[in-house]
């Protein structure tokens, strides 16, 4: 019998102490000098190589080589000359055979990427880097400031700017911030930090995405809809695209073209009810998806097709938040958040829930086709909303943050392929930006007040290392209390508060606001409900919360967080046993953390201000049709108030089926909502069918109001554009 | 922290462990070269006859511990995957997404009437996606019957206990017990997708995991009580859901994924690319309303896969993108995967998919299926079971029934009903067929074949795992049968059966795999014959 010798090392379970090192060679077979010894391997350094360029690969070892060069073709021998005709990341095998029928194996990233455009692409975003990447500037809204940090040595410090600065751009000498609740931009010298000079865009223009090219500013007005370019001195401000909704991200593309994204809304909805009842619908024939304008012309992201399931879920593209375009200027990437309209009793007869309402997803635009490659969107399971991209300087790797569940996913730019991710990358992450080299991810995760480096460079790494952190502000802005519970809004991952990290309070209400769409809520004892904006509410301040005024405090909002985020509640179960009617006991002093919510949404106390002036005339015809009778500007436009029985009024909005009940119960009247900032909260009414303000004003003819039937219709328009203003 | 303690112990076992390499007097004896079968301990697979009202009906359901007041807070919250087979029982595996669950032993002798024979738990314990199975019979240093789970992640806060793998002690299905953990770098709780175990596949002694965007990791667990990380091994780009040994390959498959790729591990401890290895699940088939006279012929489209399964020479997919159903790829070239066939079911969305006898299973998530896959060409759907809430991810079959499980029980309300699998008879009389070998591996007659080669033999439906022991289920030769015994151990999961010689064998030299008749069974006790003998050459 032949001698079992040394292989027993390997075979019977006796490695190292140690875990191996991902290495080529076995260093336990190769004890024995008699038996055949494993060849070593070598496929050399990773690479880049441009599409269509030859490259040679060279083996210098002994053995019988096989090459796999990732894009399906194999070779055999010692030396291989080969050009990619497609973009790629490729691994790219070496496998060599020896005596025994032994083999090893080396690997070698070669990424085959399309050349850059002469001008390089620029997008917003809250996250900038310098072109040398010797300095980052962020955005911090609720500080008012930008934070300039020094990538060297992670020093930072912190420069005014203006009201809820969002998106920063750098270019050369200058930075240009956008601020939202401010009305104009800031200009800033880019090496001291010191504010030059302010450029006005119009009180109530809330200026979002800014970039920056050739001495230009383009910045996306989301409050007047518009797309304006101004020159840096401020002596031009011309109108680049107008009649926009709520743009937000913008970019520019080598040509010159931008690129813009509406942040929220959809106009239309499918219309699928059971074959048992009658479908109504909200506008069959109106556009469906997410809005893209890429020059003078528009596109729609499809809607997701699904179907519904554990993994996936259809819906529309929403809150395009960010954009990115390739360096060779071929590809746009959108952020977005699938949210399915299409679900629920009403809808489509199916029960809503935490899986099945919404998705984190990227979009994936063809530039030169000016068209969606649908196939090429990433869907990312477990995640509600992304909210920022980036992209390696090849432009072959696709960084993407997933809000609300602290996550950075990377994904192959080319397959659209999730390719890894780094967790716990932080709070509220909004923006992202990579290094020249490629070999540093920074990561504002603006909820932490920090920009966090991560290491990236070895991408085989299990985990990318965090490097170090740089906070973004001084002293907190925020109440201790506000950012807990502003922390908790956002937040899927606290398994309290959302159920595998989909829904949390921001997918459904971004920065607080609203997400421009209309949700089936028949399961939850409702009907179709629109998203009402919390913002300018402070909480309970105008009265009643929801439609149908069935919540009376901030905190009740445990119930939407147990019944339809699928959290196991923030409050303790016999709290929650004892308040978990929303308008029985006050679940106040309960929990400190459904006290911190409280406080963050009882802190939005600013309601959007309005682009738009009165008409003349129009507070006078408002007064004299007797708007004010509800929407009494003294009390803030409402009348509604916190009470056992809330003033509720039926106004001839109701509708059979649609309009649902309340709390279970039949109904027909609803809360007063406010009119200031109704400007920025289309589409209207509780089931969201009026997508303008003169469509609902035109709605009231019910028993408690009724439109004087003397109106003319451009009466009709002085009272709808009066109310705009407000 | 208990890692180091568990390093310590696995050390010491080696050194301890006798090994035959010491002389030729330390062989192995004739009680380890001809061991007795291990008896069957239940009475097998469902020996009940459906009238045809009975058939695709629900007729039980096998629930874990459903008593929340058990001292070690560990209950059934209708979580399941799989079901397999061990010593003549139907084994569960339940465990809550969070963790906390156990093994379940079943007599499903009468299927709609199935007795709970014993159950283990263990609060770490996390929804697993594979079973791997060795008996080591008396004489092995560590003798016993050993299961090991894909533990994906303890519940967080519970100090020194990590995120890996579980061995259970299964020698008495009365009274399962773990037996031995290990946790595993970077793997964390609670992630789902990215950092954590999604499968593993045990060809005794080496363990391989699944380990997602991590990679993969590679165990010797030849001690099961001590297992010990033997590497890790990067997979470039790919969040690897499953992993599937056999013989000298390593399917390892996308989760959530497009891509997968075969890995040689003719080098056990050291998994490495094949080249031409790497493929894309592509879907072939239209999707409805495609118009080819109008719209031209469909380009096959690369499809997300959400698990997979790898049986005789074919890679199954459960595609979860656009459409759920079945994707089938031949594997027999590691070097060259090739697309088979497919069963596109629209509005579904898989899911895990299993093997029987010709015919595929699939959980679409709402809902499952049977498809009917003797013809590849020609595949049908000829049973669909369909839920309301939950998410059915896996059907498996088991005789002439079916086990569906959910593995997500829908609301919280229904967390607890206790049926998140349950028995479904789809073919009226008791399965009487018995297993046929769909690959070997090597092939036969193979030349080259690497001296670190192991062996494998894959057949067309479960098959006992117990009896996969040398000399009880199969011999190694040199040469020619009757010639000279090659000690091997045997270890089996589902339809694979894995057999590792104990030592490198000698170059350029034949061998033959001799396969006995009347052993290898499936879960009814149909005890295949007539399997030919294996030979192959090993390289000079």
């Amino acid at each position: 019998m032949r001698a079992l010798v040394p292989w027993l090392a390997l075979l019977a379970g006796c490695p190292s102490p140690e875990p191996g090192p991902d290495t080529d060679t076995d260093a336990a077979i190769d004890t024995d000098p008699t038996a055949p010894q494993r060849p070593t391997a070598d496929a050399g350094p990773d690479r880049e190589v441009a599409v269509g360029e030859a490259f040679t690969l060279t083996a210098t070892v002994e053995g019988s080589v096989t090459w796999d060069l990732g894009d399906g073709t194999l070779a055999q021998g010692a030396e291989v000359t080969h050009t990619y005709t497609q973009p790629g990341n490729h691994v790219v095998i070496q496998q060599v055979t020896g005596a025994g029928g032994l083999r090893a194996t080396d690997t070698a990233r070669v990424v085959a990427y399309l050349p850059a455009a002469a001008t390089p692409p620029t997008v917003s975003s809250p996250l900038a880097l310098s072109a040398d990447g010797a300095t980052l500037w962020v955005a911090v809204p609720e500080a008012d400031h930008v934070a300039r940090i020094d990538t060297a040595s992670q020093r930072a410090t912190y420069h005014p700017a203006c009201a809820t600065p969002r998106s920063v751009s750098v270019r050369g000498a200058t930075v240009v911030v956008a601020c939202e609740d401010d009305g104009r931009l800031a200009v800033l010298d880019a090496t001291t930090g010191r504010l030059l000079r302010h450029l006005d865009t119009g009180p109530g223009s809330r200026p979002a995405g800014v970039v920056q090219r050739d001495g230009a500013v383009y910045v996306a007005l989301s409050g007047r809809g518009e797309l304006r370019r101004l020159s840096l001195d401020g002596s031009t401000n011309t109108g680049v695209r107008d009649g926009l909704r709520d743009p937000w991200a913008v970019g520019l593309l080598p040509d010159g073209r931008a690129l813009t994204a509406r942040f929220r809304g959809n106009e239309g909805r499918l219309c699928t009810a059971p074959a048992d009842t009658t479908p109504v619908c909200l506008d069959a024939d109106g556009p469906q998806g997410g809005h893209v304008h890429l020059g003078d012309t528009d596109l729609l992201l499809a809607v997701d097709q699904g179907p519904d399931s554990d993994t996936a879920n259809r819906g529309t593209p929403n809150l395009l938040q960010q954009l990115v375009i390739t360096p060779d200027g071929g590809t746009a990437w959108i952020a977005a958040t699938v949210a399915n309209q299409d679900r629920g009793l009403f809808t489509d007869g199916r029960e809503p829930t935490f899986e099945t309402s919404l998705r984190a997803q990227v979009r994936q635009v063809d530039l030169a086709a000016g068209t969606e490659r649908y196939d090429g969107r990433v869907r990312f399971d477990n995640h509600g909303n992304a909210t920022a991209l980036a992209l390696s300087p090849r432009g072959n790797w696709l960084w993407v943050a997933l809000q609300n569940t602290d996550t950075v996913a990377r994904v192959d730019a080319y397959t659209s392929q999730s390719a890894g991710a780094i967790l716990d990358a932080g709070r509220g992450i909004d923006g992202l930006a990579v290094s020249p080299d490629g070999a540093t991810l920074y990561v504002h995760a603006w909820l932490d007040r920090e920009v966090r480096a991560f290491d990236i460079a070895d991408l085989d790494a299990p985990v990318a290392p965090q490097r170090w952190a740089a906070p973004t502000v001084a002293t907190e802005p925020l109440a201790a209390e506000v950012l807990r519970g502003k922390r908790l809004f956002y937040d899927a991952t606290d398994t309290r508060v959302a159920r595998d990290g989909y829904l949390s309070c921001s997918t459904c209400h971004p920065f607080g606001s609203h997400d421009g769409l209309t949700w089936d809520f028949r399961h939850r004892g409702e009907g179709l409900r629109n998203t009402i904006t919390l913002r300018g509410r402070a909480g309970t301040a105008m009265g009643m919360i929801h439609w149908t005024g069935n919540f009376d405090e901030v905190h009740d909002f445990e119930n939407d967080i147990r019944n339809g985020q699928a959290g196991t509640g923030l409050l303790a179960e016999a709290d929650w046993t004892a308040t978990s009617d929303p308008l029985g006991d006050p679940k106040a002093g309960r929990s400190a953390d459904l006290d911190a919510l409280n406080a963050y949404v009882t802190s939005l106390d600013e309601t959007e201000a309005s682009p738009f002036p009165p008409p003349v005339g129009g507070a006078d015809l408002f007064a004299s049709a007797g708007c004010g009778d509800c929407h009494a500007p003294e009390t803030l436009y409402t009348d509604s108030v916190v009470a056992p029985d809330p003033v509720r009024h039926d106004v001839g909005t109701w509708r059979e089926g649609r309009s649902g009940v309340r709390r279970g119960e039949p109904n027909s009247a609803f809360d007063t909502p406010t009119l200031l900032g109704v400007w920025a909260t289309p589409p209207y009414l509780h089931d969201g069918r009026a997508p303008t303000l003169r469509d609902a004003i035109e709605a009231h003819d019910g028993p408690d109001y009724r439109l004087p039937d003397a109106l003319t219709s451009e009466e009709l328009d002085t009272l709808a554009a009066y109310v705009r203003s407000l | 922290m208990r890692s180091p303690v568990w390093l310590v112990v696995a050390a010491a076992a080696c050194t301890a462990q006798p090994t035959p390499s010491d002389s030729d007097t330390d062989l192995p004896g004739p009680d380890l070269l001809n061991p007795p079968a291990p008896p069957l301990l239940g009475p097998g697979g469902p020996q009940r006859t459906f009238a045809e009202a009975e058939l695709w009906q629900r007729c039980a359901h096998l629930p874990g511990n459903l008593d929340r007041t058990s001292p070690d807070g560990v209950f059934d919250v209708d979580h399941h995957n799989l079901v397999v087979p061990w010593r003549g029982y139907l084994m569960v595996p339940w465990a809550a997404e969070w963790g906390g669950g156990g093994l379940t032993f079943w007599d499903v002798a009468d299927p709609c009437a199935p007795t709970k024979v014993g159950e283990g738990r263990s609060p770490y314990m996390r929804e697993t996606h594979s079973v791997g199975f060795v008996h080591l019979p008396e004489g092995d240093p560590h003798a016993g019957d050993w299961a090991a789970v894909d533990l994906g992640g303890a519940k967080a806060g519970i100090e020194g206990v990590g995120n890996g793998v579980q061995f259970w002690d299964i020698s008495d299905p009365t009274n399962p017990v773990v037996a031995g953990e290990l946790a595993l770098p970077d793997v964390i709780y609670p992630d789902s997708y990215e950092r954590i175990n999604l499968s593993l596949s045990w060809q005794y002694p080496w363990v391989y995991v699944a380990s997602a965007t991590i990679g993969i990791h590679v165990i010797d667990a030849t001690d099961p009580t001590a297992p010990v990380l033997a590497r890790h091994v990067d997979v470039p780009d790919m969040r690897v859901g499953g992993v599937f040994a056999f013989g000298d390959t390593l399917l390892l498959t996308g989760s959530e994924q497009r891509a997968h790729a075969m890995y040689d591990i003719s080098v056990p401890d050291d998994p490495q690319p094949i080249p031409g290895g790497r493929f894309e699940s592509l879907a072939y088939a239209p999707p409805p309303g495609w118009d080819e006279a109008a719209q031209g012929a469909f380009t096959p489209q690369p499809v997300e896969a959400y698990h997979a399964n790898r049986v005789g020479p074919w890679a199954l997919f459960a595609r979860k993108e656009g459409a759920g159903g079945p994707i089938v790829y031949d594997i027999s070239d590691p070097a060259a995967p090739a697309y088979v066939g497919e069963q596109r079911i629209d509005g579904m969305s898989g899911g895990y998919v299993f093997y029987d006898e010709g015919f595929l299973f699939t959980g679409d998530s709402n809902g499952a299926h049977i498809t009917d896959f003797r013809d590849p060409a020609n595949p049908s759907v000829v049973g669909t079971i369909l839920i309301t809430d939950g998410d059915l991810d896996t059907l498996t079959p088991y005789g002439n029934v079916v086990i569906a499980a959910l593995d997500d029980p829908g609301s919280y309300d229904d967390i607890q009903r206790g049926e998140a699998s349950i028995v479904v008879p789809w073919q009226a009389a008791p399965d009487t067929t018995p297993p046929a070998l769909l690959l070997s591996w090597p092939r036969p007659d193979q030349a080259g074949v690497p001296i670190t080669a192991r062996l494998g033999l894959s057949f067309n439906e479960f098959i006992e795992p117990s009896l996969a022991v040398d000399g009880v289920a199969f011999r190694l030769w040199e040469g020619d049968i009757g010639d000279t015994r090659v000690p091997c151990w045997g270890s089996a999961e589902e339809t694979r059966l894995h057999v590792t010689p104990k030592a490198p064998l000698a170059p350029g030299t034949r061998y033959v795999l001799e396969v006995l008749d009347g052993v290898v069974q499936d879960v009814n006790g149909n005890a295949a014959a007539g399997i030919p003998a294996l030979a192959f050459t090993t390289a000079e």
